[in-house]
């Protein structure tokens, strides 16, 4: 009987990859030599935990790798070892190898072994040399282990078994065994290990939990056949061996126990202190061995494995005949393979899937259209109660805001999330680079919605390599400009008018204009005679394959360049500008709504219809003079607007609509951007600007190009929301007729 | 990096599993009265076909040697499974040798407490 | 699939609901089960490029859907839409799952109960495809009333839209080369 984990596997990885974050945080923060025990053990607790769940999930190359990383930690914890620049470097190369690991196992691909098992290797070896160095002064080698060490036992556990670590019995763990433990540093104890079938296909091994044992004692195993089936019976994948362990040495309960962490809830384990001679009842079983699902503990077992002192449960059930027994724990194990995790989230916090959230969001968007059109009724009511029935209406009005502002809160999360990956990465690339770097990180809890969050990653990953590959000088050219050798690199995020501002800037030598303008001429982007503007010419940086750099690194310059950038942000509905000064610097300012479910637009009339114009994607809008206006081979119209001639694209006729003005004059045009591009939109008027919930077209419909979505207004009618850019590639098939 | 190939620690003591690229047929077997040999991976994942081949060979009347020789890597389910075929053949009357050594499989041996039942050869003298 | 299903179950029962509405001068039946709603006439929002039998969008609570005149689509003579003029929502299923659609008919005419057995084949008229959506007809209280499968009439719609989607911008494409 096996049970089906996998429908856990998507919460392990996104906790493990949360974790890892963290973990990598706490490893930027640590000081070299002076290291914060906090910091220690949060990234102690993250490499635990992830040994646990992937040990449970039979994941068992990341436990196996986890657990080498853990014994390492354990010793930087209890000060054994120092933390030196090769163990933090280490230590984040691991960071990197279990993410991938991870990612490998999430996507069922392959994975770089030998990346991993190198890596493994200097971890143990570390450790090994520390234990080797520790077993000149310990001399205690149980005779049989050192035997098996000297021909073939693993280095690590053969050193260490050498060297039972004394930090590894803490105080806590002696208080509970309490006046039972013998004044002796030697405690004897006995381990009954009764596996369940399911062990193995957990990925549990009790020959990896034996050589930890030895690594705490001298060892004394009896196999349990009693349970073997006939061999033709035998399924092969299921475990029927149990053990009885017999350890002697200087360890704590707790230290033995950790020790079976991972097959928790996959085995019956006993540990009993045996200073006095005690019978061993046959079979010590709290409950039902029937193992239950691992991700439900069951909750009574999970307090007491976690909390219960050895003493209380002995008090439970201890049997009389035996009520001599010290110290006798019986514990039946359940999982909390999740519970060190979760422990790490700091907060009181729930998980929700973003699908429940949507639909939350949706239907406080029908209760703001609803609440809409009755303060409309509301307004036009008359009679005794009218003013009554307004000021209940103001009041649901102001809840319905409230809740709908809450329901959004909800789906926001800070962009250190996305920041908190920079320090890392600016670290590596500086180091590669041979150059100093500063990286500030300024308004890290301004908040976004996760959509946005999560896709404004990359682009972001790429302004800032490009900014330290391209933008900050090597330390002598630094210096020699009169410039501190270390360049600062800088990422800010604030709100800025019902939009977030996202800027990446540095103090390296800005934009050539000059090689720029060149490189656009020699390609025939830019006439030879033409004249640019400062920002026409740092406009070209985000055409398609366009790129200054002198030599191609890996960093950047891989023809990923700025032209995705900018899509990756108005696929967001974003913007992106660039301001530089050449010697001085430049300035990445990304601009994002706050959210994709809503977005602030301005309401157009074109006819009898009602159109929503993003106001992120509105440059201006104005009346056109006649004079302004120029027909291009008789049909195209363009006008001019600040020293440019933009096309006019008359909605009317692009949407087939009949118009109230035909005359460019009566009407207004609404100046758009998209794709780079700015248009004219001739439109009848102007009718105001309002948040608008998005609703989908294609759910009963389908697409429409120049239409990015549909939403409800106030008086419960539809309006189409415009895409631009889709609205300027229309037209631009049109007009080349 | 070249200390990890001199160094006073076995390659063969590393955890990490290698990429699994040794083909899944764990064992090959001999109808003749020919050793059979182990696979080098023995592990819960080769179990399966180790059974079968073991299987096989259960009630062979004549001695059957296992060669254990290329066994790189063992685990509680491999060796689970040997010693159940040891024991089962014991119970029949039957003998199993071993031919060559396998540290790895020594040593798991010992920590599992299957030492004696397995009863392989002394590993002073076969590791020479 | 989902059209024989239905079939089916309602073969199994011996006898569906039916809701009748009325289109100039004939009597048209939908599967009750498949109406959401019934609702007044209100304006609707184009949508550019659409059909012409499509004539925009509507919100019904909170879902944008589709509006088809149905004169227009059995190419019958316009009529203008006045207070009495109904929208009749119903949920048509088809490969790409479950979508609303508003079909906007003269007025609704009752719920009857249809006997299975009753329903007779559509006689072939010509092309087959202009009577693919009729599933059959039915005599009640002496007047014949046209059973529409949905399914067929909004899935030929649906091709239809794309059509005319891929129409409008080869048409574009046409201009502009």
């Amino acid at each position: 009987m096996t049970i089906d984990l996998t429908q856990f596997h998507d919460a392990f990885f996104e906790e493990s990859f949360e974790a890892l974050d963290s973990m990598e945080a706490a490893l930027l923060k640590l000081d070299i030599g002076a290291p914060d025990s906090e910091l220690i053990n949060t990234i102690f607790r993250v490499a635990h935990s992830i040994k646990g769940g992937s040990a449970t999930f039979g994941f068992a190359d990341i436990a196996s790798f986890t657990h080498s990383l853990e014994t390492l930690l354990d010793e930087l914890r209890s000060g054994g070892m120092q933390v030196t620049l090769s163990i933090s470097d280490l230590l984040l190369k691991s960071v990197d190898v279990m993410r991938a690991m991870l990612r490998s196992v999430q996507a069922k691909q392959p994975l770089d072994a030998q990346r991993v098992s190198d890596l493994q290797f200097d971890l143990e070896l570390i450790i090994a040399q520390k234990n080797a160095a520790a077993a000149t002064t310990h001399t205690v080698m149980p005779a049989a282990i050192a035997h098996l060490a000297a021909s073939s036992a693993p280095a690590s556990c053969a050193a260490a078994a050498a060297s039972p670590p004394a930090e590894l019995a803490s105080a806590s763990s002696a208080a509970a065994t309490g006046a039972a433990a013998a004044k002796s540093a030697q405690r004897r104890w006995e381990i009954s290990f009764r596996p369940y079938r399911e062990l193995f296909a957990r990925g549990n091994d009790p020959l990896r939990m034996m050589r930890e044992l030895t690594e705490l004692g001298e060892l004394d195993v009896n196999v349990d056949l009693s349970g073997l089936p006939s061999f033709a019976e035998l399924d092969p994948q299921a475990c029927y061996l149990a053990w009885t362990v017999g350890l002697t040495g200087d360890v704590s309960e707790e230290s033995i126990r950790q020790v079976f962490e991972w097959a928790e809830g996959d085995c019956d384990l006993v540990v009993r202190l045996l200073d006095a001679p005690v019978a061993v009842p046959a079979t010590v079983r709290a409950s039902e061995p029937e193992p239950t699902s691992a991700a439900n503990p069951v909750v009574a077992d999970a307090i007491l494995s976690a909390s219960a002192p050895p003493q209380e449960t002995k008090a439970d059930l201890a049997v009389p005949a035996h009520a001599a027994a010290p110290a006798l724990s019986v514990v039946k194990q359940d999982s909390k393979a999740d519970a060190p995790l979760s422990a790490l989230g700091d907060s009181g916090s729930i998980r929700v899937s973003v699908e429940k959230i949507d639909e939350l969001m949706n239907t406080v968007g029908e209760l703001v259209i609803t609440q809409a059109m009755l303060s409309q009724l509301g307004a036009a009511m008359e009679g005794p109660n009218a003013e009554k029935l307004r000021a209940g209406l103001a009041q649901l009005e102001r809840n319905t805001r409230e809740l709908q502002e809450s329901v959004m809160r909800v789906r926001m999360l800070p962009i250190s999330f996305v920041f908190s990956r920079f320090p890392r990465m600016v670290r590596d690339l500086a180091q590669r680079l041979n150059k100093q770097i500063d990286l500030k990180l300024t308004g890290e809890q301004t908040e976004l919605d996760k959509t946005v969050l999560e896709k404004i990653g990359d682009p972001l990953v790429h302004l800032v390599r490009n900014s330290i590959d391209h933008g900050i000088e090597s330390p002598e050219v630094r210096v020699a400009a009169g410039k501190s050798p270390a360049g600062t690199v800088h990422l800010d995020a604030c709100h800025r008018g019902g939009n977030i501002a996202v800027e990446v800037s540095d103090d390296g030598g800005g934009l050539d204009k000059d090689r720029i303008l060149a490189k656009a001429r020699a390609r025939g982007l830019v006439g030879p005679t033409d004249v640019l503007t400062d920002d026409q010419i740092h406009d070209l940086i985000f055409v398609p394959g366009f790129s200054t750099a002198d030599k191609t690194t890996d960093l950047s310059g891989r023809g990923v360049g700025m032209d995705v950038v900018r899509r990756n942000v108005k696929e967001l509905g974003g913007k992106i500008e660039l301001r530089s000064e050449r010697g001085r610097g430049s300035r990445f300012i990304i601009t994002l709504p706050l959210t994709l479910a809503i977005v602030d637009g301005q309401s157009v009339a074109v006819g009898t219809e009602t159109y929503i114009i993003p106001l992120i994607s509105i440059v201006e809008s104005m009346r056109l003079k006649e004079a302004s206006i120029s027909r291009l081979s008789g049909r195209n119209e363009v006008f001019s607007f600040r020293g440019d001639y933009l096309p006019i694209i008359r909605l009317h006729e692009l949407f087939g609509v009949e118009p109230r003005a035909r005359a460019l004059h009566e009407g207004l045009v609404v100046i758009a951007e998209g794709d780079g591009r700015r248009v004219g939109l001739f439109v009848d008027d102007l009718l105001g600007q309002q948040q608008v919930v998005i609703k989908s077209l294609e759910a009963n419909y389908g697409h429409v190009e120049g239409v990015s979505g549909a939403t409800i207004l106030g008086d419960g009618s539809v309006a189409l929301i415009l895409d631009v850019t889709g609205i300027i590639h229309a037209a631009s098939l049109r007009a080349a007729a | 990096m070249n200390k990890r190939k001199q160094g006073a620690v076995p390659r063969t003591t590393r955890r990490g599993r290698p990429a699994r690229t040794a083909p899944a047929v764990a064992t090959e077997y001999k109808p003749a009265s020919g050793p059979f040999a182990v696979a080098a991976e023995c592990t819960v994942a080769d179990a399966s076909s180790l059974k079968v081949g073991l299987a096989k060979l259960l009630d062979d009347t004549d001695i059957v040697t296992l060669d254990i020789s290329a066994v790189q890597r063992i685990d509680t389910a491999g060796l689970q499974l040997i010693a159940m075929f040891v024991r089962e053949r014991e119970a029949r009357g039957r003998q199993v040798k071993w031919q060559g050594a396998a540290p790895v499989l020594a040593t798991a041996a010992e920590l599992l407490g299957l030492g004696s039942l397995l009863k392989l050869p002394a590993l002073a003298e076969t590791s020479k | 699939m989902s059209t024989n299903a239905t079939t089916q179950e309602q073969a199994g029962a011996g006898s569906h609901q039916v809701l009748t509405f009325v289109l100039g001068n004939e009597t048209y039946g939908v599967d009750i089960l498949r109406v959401q709603e019934i609702r007044g006439w209100s304006a609707v929002t184009k949508i550019p490029h659409a059909p012409a039998h499509v004539l925009g969008v509507l919100n019904l609570r909170g879902s944008i859907v589709p509006i088809v005149d149905l004169r227009m689509r059995f190419a019958l003579e316009r009529a203008e839409y006045t207070a009495i003029t109904v929208i009749i929502v119903v949920s048509v299923i088809s490969a790409a799952g479950r979508r609303d659609f508003g079909v906007v008919v003269d007025g609704v005419s009752d719920v009857v109960d249809v006997n299975t057995a009753e329903v007779k084949p559509a006689p072939e008229l010509g092309s087959r495809a202009a009577t693919d959506y009729i599933r059959g007809l039915v005599s009640v209280a002496d007047r014949m009333v046209v059973l529409l499968d949905i399914d067929r009439l909004i899935a030929s719609d649906m091709t239809s839209f794309s059509g005319n989607l891929a129409q409008a911008e080869t048409s574009l494409a046409a201009t502009a080369a």
